[in-house]
């Protein structure tokens, strides 16, 4: 338990060292949006167009982290030196990869409510004729949250290491098509979210158990 | 581990490998290798250029696991001595000692608090910024500072600067833990040879291990002309 | 200390203490560096110390107290100095020999040499 608290610290510690400026970026664009007053929101939308764009693009590509971002990381350190460092600590491969799993959650979570906010800013700029940056979520934002933090990344990494495990190359693309296929493979009409997040849940636990016994036998 | 394995870990023995063997890339890495790690022993493992070294440390370590035949390991305390790369990008000097501290129960903190001290480098500091030869030596005060057995080490010197480079023999000796063996990998077997009380040469054929005064009171050779004129030119 | 490959690491070690024992920079008596010290001065392993250590033993010059170190023995200078010297002696006349000179020579030269540093020797025994 102490063993996985450290590796709780360690990637929190990494994924903060990845993403604190993103973070500073978000939080003052936010503060600074946020007491702007409507008036010059306004002028500036008539006159400084493109730099509302830019703004527009910022949060749009935070929310592109926030997806993408959580999933990568998990096989970000496959082939990088510091690999032998973690595995020579000799905690248990499904540790690793829980720990992993938890920070994303929390990291998600944080930069979720993030662009959120800056969303509800930027509906300061908007006209009657055009709006700017809106999050489009199929999936209720806990749901989502899950889903992109935590059980889609599980089938990712599956698929990325059985991908490995057959011909010996990283192929992050396919991983991914083969994840997202595995992902919407249930349909849920007419199920309370709640019972969504238990079931999709337990669908990826066989993937997270397969995925750390394939890591622990490759050389990877 | 079997009866005649107790007696080996009762006479001090550490880590044996039995007919292992290793394939990477198509090709046979590790051929055939029978080797027995005693403790209070400082073996060097010399070979050509090409990753059979590596590769034989990496199975000791456990970061490795071997193809096909055994490796014993009759303690759990070895220590693989990381290089300057190994770390996260962004970490400094002291984050590198609060990992080991989180992870390793052998490890001394303050001790290698102190050797940091007295080797003169700054906790703050990156590790990606310090020379060559100051990561070598966070490296290895990581390590001695844990009480371990068998220190397994990747070609240390290589491409050190050097100031570390010669203090590098005398900070190892005066901070190895009493009866701790030591197998380094290293082609500077002219600088390191004395330190050296056995040697594994490893070939593409196999690997044979020597004791280096053996090498010297039967051939009258020093033990790189051994290995440069009887050795390479083998094919058993 | 530069180390030659004609003989073992241990025994040249040994030498080298031996060498400081006639050479007065150790005494009888005198409580020799722990071995990790040594390993350290001379850039060996301790294994190898150990062996120098079993080796000046067995040549009854030092002896050994568990736990606390090894030791030169009090006599030690009875016949050390004198195995010593006549090594010492023996690899000089065969150097001389080699430069062609005859023994009667040799010895010829000797006398004349004390002769001429006899007054040095007077000087260092009542410097002592």
């Amino acid at each position: 338990m102490k063993k996985f608290k450290s590796c709780l610290y360690w990637e929190g510690r990494t994924k903060y060292e990845r993403l604190r400026f993103l973070f500073l970026a978000l939080i003052c664009a936010n503060l600074l949006l946020w007491i702007m007053p409507e008036s010059w929101c306004r002028y500036a939308d008539d006159t400084f167009f493109p730099a509302v764009m830019l703004l527009s693009l910022f949060y749009s590509l935070s929310a592109l982290v926030m997806m993408f971002y959580p999933t990568l990381s998990l096989v970000s350190g496959y082939g990088e030196f510091y690999r032998d460092m973690e595995r020579l600590t000799g905690v248990p491969v499904w540790q690793r990869h829980a720990a992993k799993l938890a920070v994303n959650l929390a990291v998600t979570g944080v930069l979720f409510v993030l662009v959120k906010i800056g969303e509800n800013v930027m509906t300061k700029f908007a006209g009657e004729t055009h709006s700017y940056f809106r999050m489009q979520l199929d999936l209720p934002a806990p749901e989502m949250i899950l889903a992109v933090s935590v059980l889609f990344p599980v089938l990712y990494i599956w698929a990325y290491l059985v991908l490995y495990q057959r011909n010996g190359n990283r192929h992050g693309v396919l991983a991914w098509v083969i994840a997202a296929l595995l992902f919407n493979m249930f349909h849920f009409a007419g199920i309370d979210m709640i019972w969504r997040i238990v079931i999709r849940t337990l669908i990826c636990v066989p993937f997270f158990i397969s995925a750390g016994r394939m890591e622990k036998r490759l050389d990877i | 581990m079997t009866a005649a394995d107790d007696i080996l870990q009762d006479r001090g023995t550490l880590l044996t490998m039995r007919q292992a063997n290793k394939w990477l890339d198509g090709r046979k890495i590790i051929n055939m290798a029978d080797l027995t790690i005693k403790k209070g022993r400082i073996i060097g493992v010399v070979g050509d250029n090409g990753y059979g070294k590596t590769v034989l440390l990496k199975m000791m370590a456990g970061l490795m696991e071997q193809d096909s035949g055994e490796i014993v390991r009759y303690t759990k305390e070895i220590s693989f001595v990381l290089s300057g790369r190994s770390f996260y990008p962004w970490m400094r000097v002291m984050d590198a000692l609060k990992y080991y501290r989180d992870f390793y129960d052998d490890f001394d903190i303050n001790r290698a608090q102190q050797l940091i001290g007295e080797s003169a480098l700054e906790p703050d500091r990156k590790i990606r910024l310090l020379s060559t030869g100051q990561q070598e030596r966070l490296c290895l005060i990581l390590a001695l500072a844990r009480n371990s057995r068998l220190y397994l080490m990747d070609e240390p010197l290589n491409g050190i600067d050097p100031p570390f480079k010669k203090d590098f023999k005398k900070f190892l000796l005066a901070n190895l833990p009493e009866d701790a063996s030591v197998v380094m990998a290293t082609h500077l077997l002219k600088e390191l040879e004395y330190l050296f009380d056995e040697v594994l040469f490893v070939t593409g054929y196999g690997i044979r291990q020597m004791e280096t005064e053996e090498i010297r009171e039967k051939y009258h050779q020093s033990v790189e002309d051994y290995y440069m004129e009887v050795v390479r030119c083998e094919k058993v | 200390m530069g180390f030659n490959t004609e003989q073992p690491i241990y025994l040249q070690i040994g030498m080298d203490i031996k060498e400081q024992i006639v050479s007065r920079k150790l005494a009888p008596g005198e409580k020799l560096r722990s071995v990790r010290e040594y390993s350290v001065l001379y850039e060996v392993s301790p294994l190898t110390v150990q062996r120098a250590m079993q080796y000046l033993e067995s040549e009854g010059i030092i002896y050994s107290q568990k736990g606390v170190g090894n030791f030169i023995k009090a006599d030690v200078m009875d016949g050390l100095e004198g195995s010593m010297l006549d090594e010492q002696i023996h690899g000089f006349i065969v150097h001389l020999r080699k430069c062609g000179l005859s023994d009667e020579d040799i010895i010829g030269r000797i006398l004349k040499e004390m002769k001429n540093s006899g007054e040095e020797v007077l000087r260092d025994d009542s410097g002592r």
